[in-house]
């Protein structure tokens, strides 16, 4: 199905003009190490290729294409094959044994408009306004592999979709259509980054022993299409936006299946609809953004001794940013988060309540050459946090190097505490070709 | 905030173009916010001061629900007979008894005196109830009998009559203590009624303590407030000696206070003893913006008669409003710290409303203030003749000369700053905290007379109770927990200054004597039964006999819980925190069991607990206001040195007067500990309008501090004396207070603002001549070999000048910079830049972008997008320079791998442009001079190649724009033919060189000269940055929605060739 839809599109776009031309090959490459003090060991030893091409077929139309290998020879992130469940049959990775995977990262035909753009294949279409915490940011799934670690842009998933952009009145309207089911990938059972906290083992104990997980691709409705409308202004200083969103939540619920006397946790996915509020300004050294997001009843599950069920209750995400343009070259970004759903049962798996800070700080030397950065991630319900600190340093036009420490601590329950045994120094070379 | 001065003065023009608009808003406002007032409740009690879900309120609370307890009037009837067993005092006790308990706020039943209460005895196995007097008259055999009955009753002796028989007491628990003023007034009536020359009544207790504040609250509401705005009035008249001066301030006191103690109430925040000081500090710290704002108003009407005030008035906002807005924030910082730190109600009210009185005096001063200026046109001051020659007043002169002398002596003078500052931390190690609430009286005050006689007479007014509950009903009748307790009550009256201990044992005690016949010389204190059932049946017995409710204060209905009363005769904090720790050490580890448990309760304990938080937590909340203030003034002046300098006098000052407070044995109070904090905020306000004016003055000075000091301070050193002068007798007001907790820590601000002044006036300059010193001995050995070539340079440069002007041009130095400015630039253009980036050691690392630019009517929207290299390609920089100063300009960022267009904070003027050594100005203005940021000099022409080049050299207009620009001065040389600077020369603040720029080629393109090759060289760091332009055209319009934030996401512009202009 993935390669008719490539091929699909490719003719299409080659039936536009017979005169398209090739521009912009690149090849990103990252060569990274992963130590970890704790364990004693190498954890990641990777190799990551993206070869990207956009192909000009006129002024206006092009074909924007890019892959991604990944090969990690440590194979402890993500020991063993994906789950292929999670994706769909159209976005999911090829294995390359138990090295790595391959998968196709962008693959869209983009048409600009008068007023905007048009865009159908895979692609990522990214909403949030906020840094490293998702209110709005709905439409993609997420790859876990590495927890929150890496850069949204990586950890997105793209999906096969069609996505129309366009300003009429002063209004940016922007439209999605997204028939691709993927969702979050979340990391096996042994992976370095497995998530072991309650609310993600459907409220079993870190440490205990859980039951079987195991996702059903058939549970996926293939026939649900997600659809997302935003509508943004400029009014004054501020840009206001509004976002809706109906399609399939990215998060899996579990129940529990007998299979001839084995009890498993069967992954299932459900609908969720969104409707937000965005806000974003600046004045003077300051630029604020805030989002929230109501997702009504949305499905939860509950667990007990012996039944793990689910309810439908309302949820809402609501964010505050803001970045401090400070002295001495720095870069502040300052945000919280406040996750509640209403009514929560005391059996509710995931807490009823998430309360998170961020804070991240760069400063560039010697005319960006060298960027120090880092970040604090505290969960205020559980008092645990991860915090990191990275060097780059760009010694050639394309070719970065990056050295960073992440560490962990917390109750093995909090989001950040459960891997308080996670602590990695990493280093890291990349280079475009 | 203010950074930019176009946009500061262009905002003040906007605001004062609608004056009686904007003074209509302000005042609907404050309307708005003051009719909150009608709804402000009173709370006076010491149970205020502690967050209701503390341990030790619910433990209090638990024993007021169970036992019914509730603050206490003691009225004390003292004879001046031998004995109070006579007619006149008991028929007095009896009438006294009946009229209070006939009072409506006073709860009938729960009066305690001889005329309420009986007496245990027994006779044969029998018990004997009886009351201690009946009617009057009484016979002097019933009071033979009374007098023996109490003395066989060892609960009532120093209770209900004074060991010594002198005085009796009449115990009145009150209702509703919001309303104990009045209560405590008519107890007061009803008392006077009875007094003879031989028999003297005192009111005293917690309940008439919180009657006696809450009437020194009105009395200290209606004196102090009026005081304060007429000493403010008179303040401002005199400094500025014009009534037109005065509606203004007038009204920002009025928001300011208005507004803050009106969201207080709409908020249902009380109004605790402490708040009487907020409005005072409000007034006191919000007219100080006043004062540098009409300062700024009179010396600029006095320069120029002729302006039109509403100019003058804009001069004066833009002067002022980054000093006011950096001290507003300073000061907030001080309140902030101490509400986050404080537990205690009161004072984090106090904190949160004090920060947001002075945020409303910052906004009607900025706001409201101007447009009244405005609307009254104030005439010259007479206390500002002197600016009209320039000439800076004589105060300012004399103030400025002690800073000037300051600045030249620096070493003797921070050496004995640096003496003072060790020999006042060593005195104020003896700070002693502590507190009594009879300390909220004057020492003759006749109810803190009444609450020392009570204390020396009877066991005394402070009560510390002990809430003992057992894990089942009924656990009370069990023998042994009851001996336990009467352990317990004989270990208390061991601990110091507990006089005495009440509880049921007490009675049982009594009860099993009289039922064992035991003789008086057989009675064991607090004998009790051992039998399994016997204090059931005494009970049982007693019940039989007396009221069955005469126990209810000592034992609950379940025989659960009972209650100790432990009776101090001091209620001083350092006396009975002593008392309370043992006492809680002996119940944790020699009382407490799975079944039976005790708790502390009562005023002692509440006092205690609040005041060790206090204890614990005033040095940390005074290091975070320090933290927040420190942390404020190093972010606003963006320099760790300019805001260590900034706080190093207030702190300074307030650890001297922490020396004060122990040498002279004023301890650390709740009213006091907040004294430290206020100052930090307020007084680190003269330290940083002090800084501020002498960073700037010092550059156009050659770091030369003392001069700097001399020429450039008056202005500032005058407002400043007159803004702490306001500070110092506004909170020196608090000294008529009749609360003495409130006059001292008006008195310790009122100092603390004052010292802060004189130190700032002192220190500053000091510690920046030290720093410069500093600095220059450690550059002086590199710097030599500089200043000698640059001498020398100058003078040959000075030679050909001189020379050059000889010969000079018809042009003015204005005229060429206004050819400059006014050079075409297109209404749009578009162009590809190779940029090359060179560091020191000369490895280079190269970009490519595609810039469009289009002059709008209201802006001029920019927007870069990179090609080159492959990692960087797609980032875009979109950016809406506003031409109105008013309209804040707005700026994009879209990173590819982000996939969103983001905010971004605006940047600064000199800010340098994403990595190049160009600044965001010099990017903007295409190599222009603003003519509005310069003063510029003609210094001749030359000729190279052919081409006439004209030196035009220039500094930026104020130290302000020098500051926002990055530049000290400039030297351009300008080619005639194009109106393009070939080359420029900018110095920094220091007047050193910082860099060159060059532009090599330009060619005419589309009718417009255009530089296709400009290098930029950083002399402090070495890097340079080449542009070389190409496919540079100038189409007639741009599509407008390239310039839309959005577009950044949607790829590299698509360009169209529009018709060259």
């Amino acid at each position: 199905m993935k390669l008719v839809l490539t091929a699909a599109l490719l003719a299409l776009a080659g039936q536009c003009t017979l005169a398209a031309e090739a521009r912009d090959f690149t090849l990103a490459t990252r060569l990274s190490y992963g130590y970890s003090d704790v364990a004693s060991e190498s954890m990641q030893e990777i190799v990551r290729l993206a070869p990207g091409l956009r192909i000009e077929l006129s002024p206006r139309t092009q074909i924007v294409l890019e892959g991604r290998v990944r090969l990690d020879f440590a194979d402890k992130l993500e020991p063993g094959e994906i789950n292929p469940e999670t994706y769909s049959s159209l976005s999911r990775p090829a294995v390359i044994n138990d090295l790595g995977t391959t998968e196709i990262r962008d693959a869209y035909v983009e048409h600009a408009l008068d007023n905007g753009v048009l865009r159908i294949g895979k692609q990522q279409v990214a909403w949030g306004k906020l840094d490293g915490i998702k209110v709005l940011d709905v439409l993609n799934p997420q790859d876990f592999r590495e927890f929150i670690l890496d850069d949204f842009s990586e950890s997105r998933i793209s999906l096969w979709s069609a996505y129309l952009d366009v300003t009429l009145a002063g209004w940016r309207t922007e439209l999605a259509l997204i028939p691709d089911n993927t969702g979050h990938a979340i990391p096996t059972q042994g992976a370095w980054f497995e998530l072991t906290a309650p609310r993600y083992r459907y409220g079993a104990i870190p440490g205990n022993s859980a039951l079987p997980i195991v996702t059903r691709r058939e549970s996926i409705d293939a026939g649900t299409s997600a659809y997302a409308l935003r509508l943004s202004r400029q009014v004054g200083t501020f840009e206001l936006g509004a976002v809706a969103y109906s399609g399939l939540d990215h998060e899996p619920l579990g129940r529990l299946v007998d299979n001839a006397g084995e009890i498993t946790v069967e992954r299932f996915y459900k609908r969720r609809d969104v409707f937000g509020l965005s806000a974003e300004t600046s004045f003077g050294p300051l630029a604020l953004r805030a989002e929230v997001a109501l997702q009504p009843d949305r499905k939860f599950n509950m667990r007990t001794p012996t039944t793990l069920s689910t309810i439908q209750l309302d949820q809402l995400r609501a964010a505050v940013g803001i970045d401090v343009d400070g002295p001495w070259n720095t870069f502040i970004n300052i945000q919280y988060l406040h996750d509640s759903v209403r009514n929560a049962p005391m059996s509710l798996v995931r807490p009823d309540q998430d309360r998170i800070v961020t804070m991240f700080l760069r400063r560039n030397f010697s005319y960006e050459t060298i960027n120090v950065i880092a970040k604090w991630y505290h969960s205020i319900e559980l008092d645990d946090e991860m915090y990191s600190f990275a060097l780059e340093f760009s010694f050639a036009d394309n070719t970065r190097l990056r050295l960073a420490a992440e560490r962990f601590s917390g109750a093995s329950h909090g989001i950040f505490g459960q891997f308080a045994d996670r602590d990695r120094f990493t280093i890291g070379l990349a280079h475009t070709f | 905030m203010f950074s930019n001065e176009r946009k500061t003065i262009g905002f003040f023009y906007r605001i004062t173009a609608r004056p009686q608009l904007a003074l209509s808003v302000s005042l609907l406002a404050i309307a708005l916010a003051s009719a909150g007032l009608a709804k402000l409740v009173k709370d006076t009690s010491v149970k205020a001061f502690i967050p209701p879900d503390h341990p030790a309120l619910i433990a209090d609370q638990k024993a007021a629900d169970v036992f019914g307890l509730s603050d206490t009037i003691a009225i004390a009837l003292t004879t001046t007979k031998s004995t109070v067993f006579e007619s006149q005092t008991l028929e007095a006790v009896v009438d006294v008894t009946r009229l209070v308990s006939e009072l409506p706020n006073i709860r009938s039943d729960r009066v305690l005196s001889l005329a309420t209460e009986s007496s245990i005895s027994g006779k044969d196995g029998e018990i004997l109830v009886a009351p201690y007097v009946g009617k009057p008259p009484l016979t002097p055999r019933e009071i033979d009998a009374a007098r023996e009955m109490w003395r066989a009753m060892p609960p009532h002796i120093g209770t209900l009559v004074s060991e010594d028989e002198s005085s009796a007491i009449i115990l009145a628990e009150i209702i509703n203590s919001n309303i104990a003023a009045e209560t405590y007034r008519t107890v007061l009536e009803v008392v006077a009624n009875v007094e003879t020359d031989n028999l003297k009544a005192h009111v005293a207790g917690p309940g008439a303590v919180s009657g006696y504040l809450s009437r020194y609250i009105d009395q200290d509401a209606s004196k102090l407030q009026p005081l304060v705005f007429m000493l403010v009035l008179g303040f401002i008249y005199f400094a500025f000696r014009r009534i037109g001066a005065l509606p203004g301030p007038l009204l920002v006191v009025f928001g300011a206070v208005g507004g803050g103690l009106g969201l207080m109430a709409w908020n249902g925040i009380p109004y605790y003893a402490i708040t009487n000081a907020l409005p005072v500090i409000i007034v006191a710290i919000s007219v100080a913006d006043s004062i540098h704002i009409l300062s700024a108003y009179f010396q600029h009407r006095s320069q120029h008669p002729d302006s039109q005030v509403r100019d003058l008035v804009v001069q004066a906002m833009s002067a002022m409003a980054r000093p006011i807005t950096l001290t507003t924030i300073t000061t907030i910082a001080g309140f902030v710290g101490i509400g986050l730190v404080s537990i205690m109600p009161p004072i984090t009210a106090f904190a949160w409303f004090a920060a947001l009185g002075v945020f409303l005096a910052w906004v009607f001063s900025i706001l409201a203030l101007p447009s009244i200026l405005i609307l009254l046109e104030p005439g010259p001051s007479p206390a500002f003749e002197n600016w009209t020659k320039r000439s800076p007043s004589g105060l300012g002169q004399f103030l400025a000369r002690i800073g000037a002398f300051s600045a030249r002596h620096y070493v003797p003078v921070l050496g004995l700053f640096a003496a003072t500052t060790v020999i006042a931390v060593s005195s104020a190690v003896q700070l002693k905290v502590d507190r009594s609430q009879v300390d909220n009286f004057a020492s003759d005050e006749p109810i803190r007379i009444a609450d020392e006689l009570i204390n020396k007479t009877f066991s005394g007014t402070a009560f510390l109770d002990v809430v003992i509950e057992t894990s089942e009903p009924e656990g009370l009748l069990n023998p042994e927990n009851m001996r336990r307790i009467a352990a317990l009550q004989e270990h208390m009256e061991t601990l110091p200054h507990i006089q005495k201990t009440v509880g049921i044992t007490d009675y049982l005690s009594l009860l099993h004597h009289s039922i064992k016949g035991h003789s008086a010389g057989d009675r064991e204190r607090r004998e009790l039964p051992a039998e399994p059932g016997s204090i059931a049946q005494y009970l049982l017995v007693y019940e039989m006999s007396g009221d069955p409710t005469d126990f209810e204060e000592e034992i609950d209905y379940d025989y659960q819980t009972a209650l100790v009363r432990g009776i101090l005769n001091s209620s001083y904090f350092s006396e009975s925190r002593v008392t309370v720790e043992a006492l809680q050490g002996y119940i944790d580890t020699r009382f407490n069991d799975e079944f039976m448990s005790a708790s502390l309760a009562g005023d002692v304990s509440i006092g205690y607990h609040w005041m060790s938080r206090l204890e614990q937590s005033h040095f940390i909340g005074i290091a975070l206001s320090l933290v927040l203030v420190l942390g404020t003034s190093v972010i606003v002046f963006k320099s760790i040195v300019a805001g260590f300098i900034a706080v190093v006098p207030v702190t300074f000052s307030v650890t001297v007067l922490y020396a004060v407070m122990g040498y002279l044995g004023i301890y650390l109070e709740p009213a006091t500990s907040m004294f430290a904090a206020i100052a930090l905020g307020v007084g680190v306000d003269f330290g940083i309008h002090l800084v501020e004016r002498l960073r700037e003055a010092r550059v156009f000075h050659a770091n030369d501090t003392a001069a700097a000091v001399d020429r450039a301070l008056p202005q500032t050193a005058r407002a400043c004396f007159f803004n702490s002068a306001a500070l110092g007798l506004g909170f020196a007001v608090l000294l008529v207070s009749s609360l003495p907790t409130l006059q001292r820590f008006g008195g310790l601000v009122a100092v603390a603002a004052v010292s802060s002044y004189v130190a700032a006036l002192i220190i500053v300059p000091a510690m920046y001549a030290a720093e410069h010193e500093m600095w220059r001995k450690l550059e002086m050995s590199s710097r030599r070999i500089i200043t000698r070539a640059a001498v020398l340079l100058v003078l040959v440069a000075g030679s050909l000048l001189l020379a050059s002007q000889a010969d000079a041009s018809e042009y003015s130095a204005l005229e060429i910079a206004r050819h400059v400015s006014d050079r075409p630039e297109g209404r749009a253009t578009q162009r590809t830049i190779d940029i090359v980036l060179t560091n020191k050691r000369g490895r280079s690392k190269a970009r490519q972008a595609l810039v469009i630019k289009e002059n709008r009517g209201d802006s001029r929207a920019t927007r870069i997008t990179y090609t080159e290299p492959a990692s960087i390609r797609a980032t875009s920089f979109l950016s809406h320079d506003f031409h109105d100063p008013a309209r804040a300009d707005t700026s994009w960022f879209y990173m590819p791998s982000l996939r969103k267009v983001r905010r971004v904070p605006a940047s600064d003027r000199g800010d340098y442009f994403l990595g190049t050594d160009f600044t965001y100005e010099d990017i903007q203005s295409e190599l222009k001079f603003e003519t509005s940021d310069y003063l510029f000099h003609y210094d001749g022409h030359s000729e190279s190649d052919g081409r006439v080049l004209h030196h035009l050299s220039g500094e930026p207009a104020n130290q302000r724009i020098a500051r926002e620009l990055g530049y000290g001065s400039f030297k351009a040389l300008i080619d005639e033919t194009t109106w393009l600077p070939v080359r420029i020369e900018f110095m920094d603040l220091e007047q050193q060189a910082l860099k060159t720029v060059t532009v090599s080629t330009f060619e005419q393109i589309d009718g417009i000269w255009t530089a296709t090759d400009i290098r930029a060289v950083n002399h402090h760091t070495g890097h340079q940055t080449h542009f070389a332009f190409r496919d540079v055209s100038y189409p007639s319009d741009l599509d407008d929605r390239l310039f839309d934030p959005p577009a950044l996401a949607r790829g590299l512009p698509i360009l169209t060739a529009g018709a060259p202009q």
